[in-house]
Parts: structure tokens; sequence; C-alpha cells
């Protein structure tokens, strides 16, 4: 952790605590924390009791289930560390059993989940000045002056944060390398663009004064559309700067007014999307043309078109009515496929199997290549994007009868029908796929190069479908070979069964492995098969921690569609961090829950709960960080 | 046009546009207080350089060091690679980043291979390596004498990916070089850019065809200037971690503007450079071109040819003194980079790098980490063969290669695999093998990096003292 980060929490939750009303939760969670106590006195006490308080925890503070109620905060930071593994730490004399472990996360979950909203402070969170990233760069470029050159495929690709995506601010940089490939692209788009797109207006006559004017309508009309904004007079003032140097290098008109809007696309009004600090530390409501830009940026990774502006102007982008008016209107747009292909394949972790990062041995599967590789990424974009169009439900995605493929995918598959570049919806024969886990780009990715994994598999299952990720292996643990084991004496699912004999390993083996069997008659590139390298039949059979046991992926996805709200709200964090360009915190726990059940009341339709993400508190406020001077960075701890 | 003057580090900037427009304290200024005070600046007559080119997944350990400390005499057969240019070089043994331990995994031993911190545990909001890297540091206070302060590059665009078990964005692993402790630096992955931005006009093609005609390729200024002032406009109105982000795009128009003031000193008054070296330019840049696009994965053998080529941008920028300061990514931490091109090489770089000591894997391991030693030995030959005066341009730097684990199967990060190449303008006793006491801070040879190069700097991170033993 930061050293800055806990101190500006501190600050933050002083401002919040001042207003918060005790919560009410429900009563079983009153009734566990008496059989809780006992476990946090045995293992957590040690540290973070009366006598120590490491990291200034104090949890022989909380005497009853209102002290929990009073910090929720801390409470996340619990089960983070839980969740973590982190915590009681590897060092500590007795270690946590898994399943208690489990008991303890379940009950610190279902306490912050029960807590009453109403009485709730909330938190819309921070989001830091945000950096058009490649795809918005080429995008806004594209609908601002109708030149579609795709610049920004030049620039450094961006790194991704948060929920793992790659519109997350605080991970978007603007080095001098790209700094100088922006204005490469300006002088390029520029050159491209027709005068009526850069509002060009021609002066009537040639005294300066009148060019002066003339630019200076250019100036505004232009500005206003590229900072998404209304724009000040001192601005159009400094852009004309830029205009009178070129008059003074008796520089063409048309020429100098190119330079200038050159000027307006290097601004950091343009370049970055601002969303202004207000005069009061704490939470505040968008302001219109904010708005306007986030449900631009979200739903079609580009710049508000006309009817948007309207709206801002006539101030009615605040509107729960008129926001889900508007996302119903810009997802009919063709622009919004930007969403599923841009949303679907970091959500799923494609892009490390896209770029070719990860992947069968090109030697073993030498029919994988990077066109097929890019067909099969695109298969659960067109997925989503169908979602979309088609009105429907996210719990197509773990169960469905349908796929969309297109001529690489369906010969990919072996299916006739689809052909060329575009998806198309395709009816599935039969139960063995169906949703995402059925898809090649996932089993693909989830592979390891020369032979299938259950472990990433289920590690994949848990962390993208479920949201409960698994904490790393212990350094130094013994791994299985990665080849194809055709060789092996054993099966891999024996060979698995051994190592999960030790109880360091069973913990978290026995939650992910079992998932991942389920898939093994998907071999490493998503071909259907009933043996292994050895010859000997698949066993695709599992038994869940909880004792449910299933055969083959059909009989999985059943399973998984009971726990159709854990996944919804999976769902939900991504496409939320993914709808702010923020990771999720502890205190978008309550926002999450209201999404997923929104959804859930509209029958997990796709469409409604990109509304309920357009309309949720978090997505139409913001709050200013207090200002606290950072510390400087500690000197590094000595080692053990 | 711009008429400020250049000639004060970035710091000293930073901290007068801090006093101009009132900016709240801010990290970005305040972090290298590592160092206790600014470093002295000692501008050498011989320029020297540094290079520092990374290898990823550590190296395979019973192939890398000799037996024993003191003159280099037969080498184990990783480092054999460097045979030919054995009394050029330097191997030292010992060292380590104490802050790289308490994380564990691969991505805490990269971003502070050059800076000797610990980074923030995150997925992104708090993104910070702890401190500054030894090569931004020489170019925030060397990088004026140069046309560019230095330039980072890599074969392979950053892991896009957050790896959601150890909370941690894989950001972490693809950076070794950060101009502050939350901003890395942008490294160019495509070999024709870099070279471009290196030789503009030079065999680099020209840029800015686009631009009006009458306006000079550094008119650029009037927009930059523009920026400045629209972004002061701006600044007064945003948060204090917006204001981070700003000041990230300011130091960056600054970055440009200095770049261009440069360009024009250089078109003014042409600094002597090699006849040798400018005939070279234009072969290198044909080659570029053939080879195309950099940042993917899918050709192995275009990889090798990407590694070789941006290998010799570093050497040719060198040799023109366009930068004194590069480093060299061979790949992302946890690549998974396709080594088939390498007879006897099966599979992915990461999982050779967990061998779980199977002779076989082990093998593979060896050979993935003896082809980056014969990159880089390749290097060291092709520059020793370049004159400068009676030395070489060998002599005349330090290129340091190596890994921030030792052995990628156990993820180690003591005892870190190092080699330098030069002597730092004849100040290091070469064709040695040094070995320190255990778990002597890498820090120590970075500040003695950092010295050799003409800045003095009392502590550099975890530093304890001067490496005594590497002047002999």
């Amino acid at each position: 952790m930061s050293c800055a980060r806990p101190l500006a929490a501190l600050l933050w939750s002083i401002a919040l605590v001042a207003f918060a009303v005790r919560p009410v939760v429900a009563a079983d969670a009153a009734a566990g924390f008496a059989e809780i106590r006992p476990q946090l006195e045995k293992y957590c006490y040690e540290c973070h009791g009366d006598k120590k308080q490491k990291g200034g925890v104090n949890l022989a503070k909380v005497k009853s289930l209102d002290d929990v109620q009073r910090d929720p905060a801390q409470w996340e930071d619990v089960l983070q560390q839980l969740r973590d593994g982190e915590m009681p730490p590897k060092a500590a004399k007795e270690p946590l059993a898994p399943d208690l472990r489990d008991k303890l996360m379940a009950w610190v979950e279902h306490t912050l989940d029960t807590l009453d909203a109403g009485t709730l402070a909330r938190d819309p969170g921070r989001v830091t000045l945000h950096r058009l990233n490649r795809i918005e760069y080429n995008n806004t470029i594209r609908d601002l002056l109708d030149v579609d050159l795709r610049p920004a495929d030049q620039f450094p690709a961006d790194g991704v944060g948060g929920g793992g995506f790659d519109n997350n601010a605080d991970t978007l940089f603007l080095p001098p390398l790209l700094l100088e490939k922006l204005v490469e692209a300006a002088n390029t788009v520029l050159a491209a663009a027709k005068p009526e797109r850069l509002a060009i207006v021609k002066p009537a006559d040639d005294k300066p004064k009148t060019r002066r004017e003339a630019a200076r309508a250019s100036a505004a009309a232009f500005a206003k559309r590229a900072y998404r904004r209304p724009v000040a007079p001192g601005e159009i003032e400094r852009l004309l700067k830029v205009f009178d140097y070129c008059e003074k290098k008796n520089i063409a008109y048309e020429d100098g007014v190119r330079h200038m809007l050159k000027a307006a696309l290097m601004s950091p009004s343009f370049l970055y999307r601002a969303e202004e600090a207000r005069k009061q530390v704490g939470a505040f409501e968008l302001g219109q043309y904010e708005m306007a830009a986030r449900l631009s940026y979200f739903l079609w990774s580009s710049m508000p078109d006309e009817a948007l502006f309207a709206l801002a102007e006539q101030k009615k982008l605040q509107d729960p009515k008129v926001i889900a008016e508007q996302v119903a209107r810009m997802l009919k747009d063709p622009k919004a496929k930007a969403l599923a292909q841009n949303f679907t394949g970091q959500w799923l972790l494609l892009e490390q199997l896209r770029s070719g990062a990860v992947g069968p041995d090109p030697q073993k599967y030498p029919e994988f290549t990077q066109p097929v590789r890019e067909a099969l990424c695109g298969e659960p974009a067109a997925f989503m994007a169908g979602l979309i169009d088609g009105n429907r439900s996210i719990l197509d995605l773990i169960d469905s009868d349908y796929t969309w493929m297109n001529g690489e995918v369906a010969r990919w598959y072996g299916v006739s029908g689809p052909s060329g570049g575009e998806f198309q919806e395709v009816k599935l024969p039969d139960a063995n796929r169906g949703g995402v886990l059925g898809m090649a780009a996932v089993l693909a990715a989830t592979s390891h190069p020369q032979r299938t994994s259950p472990v990433l598999r289920g590690k994949w299952l848990l962390a993208v479908v479920l949201n409960a990720p698994t904490p790393p292996p212990p350094a130094n643990v013994a791994q299985l070979a990665k080849d194809d084991g055709a060789k092996e004496e054993q099966s891999l699912r024996k060979r698995l069964e051994k190592h999960r004999a030790d109880p360091g390993c069973a913990g978290c083996h026995s939650r992910i492995d079992p998932l991942g069997f389920g898939l093994e008659n998907f071999d490493v590139v998503g071909a259907w098969r009933t043996q292994d390298a050895r010859g000997e039949a698949i066993d695709n059979t599992g038994t869940l921690p909880g004792g449910a046991s299933f055969s083959g992926p059909a009989e999985l996805r059943k399973i998984l569609l009971g726990k159709k709200d854990q996944f919804t709200r999976a769902f939900t964090e991504k496409l939320l961090s993914y709808a702010l360009g923020r990771g999720i915190e502890g205190y978008d726990r309550q926002t999450v829950k209201e999404i997923a059940q929104a959804a859930a009341k509209d029958g997990y339709r796709l469409p409604a709960l990109i509304t309920a993400i357009a309309t949720s508190y978090p997505f139409r406020n913001a709050r200013v960080a207090p200002i606290v001077p950072l510390a400087p960075a500690a000197a590094p701890e000595p080692a053990k | 046009m711009s008429t400020r003057s250049w000639h004060i580090s970035r710091r000293t900037m930073l901290r007068g546009l801090g006093a101009a427009v009132a900016l709240p304290l801010l990290d970005v200024m305040e972090a290298p207080t590592l160092f206790g005070a600014d470093p002295k600046v000692v501008p050498r007559k011989q320029p020297v350089r540094f290079a520092a080119l990374y290898m990823p997944n550590g190296v395979n350990p019973h192939h890398w060091s000799p037996a024993m400390p003191g003159p280099l005499s037969e080498l184990p057969s990783i480092t054999a690679a460097f045979e030919k240019v054995k009394s050029e070089i330097t191997l030292i043994s010992g060292l380590c980043n104490k802050g790289s331990f308490p994380l564990d995994g691969h991505y805490a031993k990269v971003a502070v291979w050059l800076s000797g911190t610990s980074i923030t545990k995150t997925t992104g909001a708090d993104l910070n390596s702890g401190g500054i890297s030894a090569d931004q540091l020489a170019a925030q206070f060397l990088g004026q004498y140069t046309r560019l302060p230095s330039i980072e590059l890599s074969t392979h665009n950053p892991t896009n990916f957050v790896d959601n078990n150890v909370k941690l964005t894989a950001l972490y692993g693809s950076h070794i070089s950060w101009s502050t402790p939350t901003t890395p630096q942008t490294r160019e992955t495509d070999p024709k850019a870099a070279f471009d931005r290196l030789f503009r006009g030079q065999g680099g093609a020209d840029a800015g065809a686009a631009r009006p005609k009458a306006l000079n390729p550094w008119d650029d200024s009037s927009v930059l200037d523009f920026v400045l002032d629209d972004s002061a406009g701006l600044k007064g109105r945003l948060g204090v971690n917006d204001q981070r982000k700003l000041d990230e795009y300011l130091t960056s128009v600054r970055d440009v503007e200095r770049r261009i003031q440069a360009e024009i000193k250089h078109v003014k008054e042409p600094h002597r450079v090699d006849p040798a070296a400018l005939r070279a330019l234009p072969e290198l840049g044909e080659r570029v071109r053939k080879v195309g696009g950099g940042g993917r994965f899918d050709n192995p053998q275009a990889y090798a040819e990407r590694v070789r080529m941006m290998l010799d941008i570093i050497l040719l920028a060198f040799w023109t003194d366009s930068t004194r300061i590069a480093t060299f990514m061979f790949g992302n931490e946890v690549s998974g980079q396709n080594f088939s091109f390498i007879e006897g090489v099966k599979g992915g770089h990461h999982d050779m790098s967990h061998h779980e000591n199977n002779a076989d894997k082990l093998e593979q391991y060896r050979k993935i980490g003896l082809w980056h030693a014969q990159q880089v030995a390749g290097l060291f030959e092709r520059m020793k063969a370049i004159k400068e005066g009676k030395d070489t341009l060998l002599d005349n730097s330090m290129v340091l290669f190596g890994s921030g684990i030792r052995d990628g199967n156990a993820h180690d990060p003591h005892n870190l695999p190092i080699v330098i190449g030069g002597s730092g303008g004849k100040t290091i006793a070469t064709g040695r093998h040094i070995v320190c006491k255990n778990e002597t801070p890498m820090c120590n040879l970075l500040g003695d990096i950092l010295a050799r190069m003409g800045l003095q700097v009392d502590k550099f991170a975890d530093s304890t003292g001067p490496l005594k033993e590497l002047a002999g």
C-alpha cells in the first residue's frame, strides 16, 4: 500500500462519518457474529488487538456487530486480505484452514451485503484526468473530422490497470514519445480533413482584421466540438495567437487556420477528458457536458454527437429518464459496436492470446494462425454485440444454444453456412458448446501451449465468471510438466489428484480443478475430443467443494447458471470498471449490488444492465480527492 | 518561438513551474529526495554512455558465473558468449535489490531493477515504482547535452493484463525506466519508428510532410507554447491527482520543445560525427524498413531480427552522440516469447524458466539465456570495432546486461546475473569476475555508473557505498 492512500482514506472517512447514520443489518448476520468473534480472537488479535495494532488495525475493539457496521471500509479490507491469502501471514503459528477462511469470508461478505443502503454514506470514487486511449483517439478524430485514418494505430500501446482495461485513467500516460506522435497525427489528419469539417470560414477581404475575425469564427466553432464543451473567450484568444504567428510569417490563410486548429488538437482539453474540480472537497454531481462525454466514451469510445450536445445545453443529462432514452438510442447506433469490441476481449482475458503473447504451440498447431486467432477472438465480441442488439440476457454468456461465427470461425469449428468476414448468429447442433465456455478463444487462452490445463481453466472460471480469484501458489511449489503428456504413465487427472493430496495445495485446488475438468473435452485449440494424448478416454466429471457433481460442459454450465446472481455481480463489476475508467473499490459494493438487482429484475438483459450503470451514482457523480501532500517514498524494507 | 534556456535540469524546471502556477506539493517533485541533495554534475570531456539491457525470466544459474573471482579465464557456457570481448567485460556476483524482496512473483523485481526501491501493490490506481530509475536520473541531468535525453526500447508491447491473483498490473513487469516514481517511460517497440525518431532527415523518414511548406519543422514551438498556456488555464480547475497527470503532459511538452531547440542548434552548429557513422545510418534505415512493425509475437524469426535492430539503433545513437542513455527490454517479465528458432528449444521462455530442475528444461533454459548473451556479445564486439580517438566506443560506454531474478524457477532475487560491457571511459578494470558480499545492493553499482557518467550522488536509493572493486 502506498503511504498516501490510508491517510487520504482516513481523511475521507472522517468527512463521511459525520453524515453516516448507524446502518441496520439482517438479523442472521448479527447471530453469526457470536460465532465469528472467537475466530477473530484466535487468528487476528495477536497482531491486530489491544496489545499490538499492526497497520493501525485493532479488531479487538470490535465488540458487537454495531462496531462492524460503523466501519465498512475496514471490513472490505479484511475481506480482501482473506481473499488474497495474505492474512493471517504465511509465518503465522496457526495457519487458517481453507474452509474456515471461506466461512469467515462468507460472513464478512454477508454482513457487508446486508448493510442498509439508505443509511450508508456514498462515495462516487475518483476518476483521474483521462487521456484518450488509442481507440478513443481514433474514433474521436473520425467523428470530429470525418477522416478514418486511424492514426493512433502508430501510437505506443496503452497499458491496462484497474479492472483490466486499457481505458483505465490512472494507467494512461502521455510520455514525450507519444507527444511527438500526436503532433504528427494532428498534421496528418488536418491535412486530410475537408475545409467544412474544420469550420474554415473564408475572410471577406484580405485586411488583417477581417482575416483574424474569420479565423476566430473557425476557432470558436471547432474548439467547441474538439473540447466537447462550451469554450471560454480566453481559450479562443489563445488559439488565435497561433494564427497570429502564422500571419507574421506570411503563411497562406487556410494553412494558418489549420496550424491553429492543430494547436486545438494538441490542447489538453482535446487530448484528455477533464472533469473539472469543484471548490468543495467531496462528492459532486457531474456537469452536463461531462455527462455527455461519459456516455459517449462508455458506449461509443468516442466523442458525443450533436444530439448529446443539445441535451447537455438543455441541461437534461442528469435526468435518469433522459439518460435511459439516450442509452437506448446510442446502443442502436453502429458506433456502439465499440463497446462490445473493446470490453469483451479484455473482460475475458483474451488480449494476450490475440497478440500472440500466449497461445498454442505453433509447431504442434500450425493451423492456429494469426488470422485464426483474430477471428476466434472476434466470436465473443460478436456474441456480446448480439446481446446488445437483440436485447438479450447476459446469462447467455454462461449458457446458450447459439453463437456467432464468420467464415473463418465456422471453418475452425467445421460448421457450414457462414462465409466472409461478417459475423452471423448460428444455432448450435448440440449442448456441448454454448456461451463463452464453449468458445475456442477462451479454451485456447486457458491452455498451455502443448496441453490443456484444468487448473488454468478453473482459475479463469473462478476469476472471470464468478469473481472469486484464488491467491497465487506458494513459491517453489512443484508443477506438472507442460508437454502433452503422451508419454506419462498416469492421466493428467491422476497427476493433479496426487498434487492435491498436499493439504497446502488442496484448499484452492479442490475449488479450481473440478471446474476445469468439466471442460477437458476441449483440446488446446478448442476442438472437441473424447480421448487424451495418451489415448485414454476423457473423464469430464467433477465434484465441487459443496458436493455438487457434474459431468461434461453442459452440466457444468447448468451449475454455473445456478450461481447467476454471483455471475451478474462479477460481470457488473467489470462493466462498471470499464464504464468509469477506474478500478472497483470496496465502497462500490452497494452500487454493484443495485445494478445487478436492476438487471435481474429485467430478465438479466444486457441493455438494462448498461442503463443501470449509466444512471448509477458513481456514473453521474465524482469526487475531488482531498489535497494531501504525499509522503516521500520510503526506503526499502530490509530483507528478513 | 520559445526563447527559454534549456540548459537547466528538468527537475529544476519542474520546480520553477511549480512556483509559477502555485502548485500544491506533488509527489512527482518530492520522490527524488531519496538522494538527499541534488547530484553534482561534472561534465566529462569524452562522453560516457550508459545502456541497460534487460532479460526477462532470469537465467539458468548453473551456467552463468565463473567459479572463482578474479581475472576471467574459462567462462561457463552462457557467459562464454563473451569470449571474444572477455577483456572488455566485468561480471559481478552477489548483487541484489532488497526492495524487490517483499512481493513474491516476477513483477516486483522488474520495475525496480534500476531504482532499487519497492513497488506499490496495485492494479493501477496507486502505480508507483518507489523511485526514479538510474538511467532516467542520468537523463534528467545529462540529457541536455544530446538531441534526445534518453531512449527506451523493447520488442514487445506492454503486457495488457491485470493479474487478479496477485493484484498487480503487468505494467510493472513491462518497464525498467521510470522518469518519476509514478511515470513509467513508454518504450518504442517498432524499430522503424525508433530509427526515424532518432535519425530524422539522416536516413530516417522525414516526418511532418503534411505541415504547411512555409513553416519550418520547428515551428511546432508556437503550438507547444500554446499548449503550455492552455494547460495553465486548465490546471487551476483540476483536482490534485489530475494535476499530476497534467504535469506529466507538461513535462513531455517541455521535453519535445527542448528537443526542437536541440535540433535547431544541431542544424546551426552540427557537431562532429564520425563520417563512418553517417554512412552506416542509411544502411540500418533500409533494414528497419524491411522488417516492419514491432510489438508483436507472431513471428519468432522476426523477433530475433528486431532485437538485433534495436541493439544496432542503440549503437548508432551512441556512436552519433544522439543520446548517451538507453534502455532495452528483450521482453516483458513473464514473457512467453517462443524461442523455437533455437535448435533444441521447444517452448516459451517463461515456461522454460520454471524448469523444476528437469534436465531437459534446464538445457532449453540455458540455450535461451545463451541466445540473449550472444546478442549482447555481438553488440559489444561491434562497439569495440568503432574507434573514438585512441579508445573505442565500447571503452567509452557501460552496457549493463542482466535480469531482476536469478533462477526463474524460484523467482530468486538474490545474486542477480549482471555483466557490464565497457570500461566507462577507462575507469573500470575490466576482464574480471567481481564477487561481492552476498546481498550487496545493486544500487552500489548503479551509483558507481552514475558517478562515471559525471553525476555524483551521495546515495542512490539503498546504496551503502561504492563498489571499490570496480576500479581494480
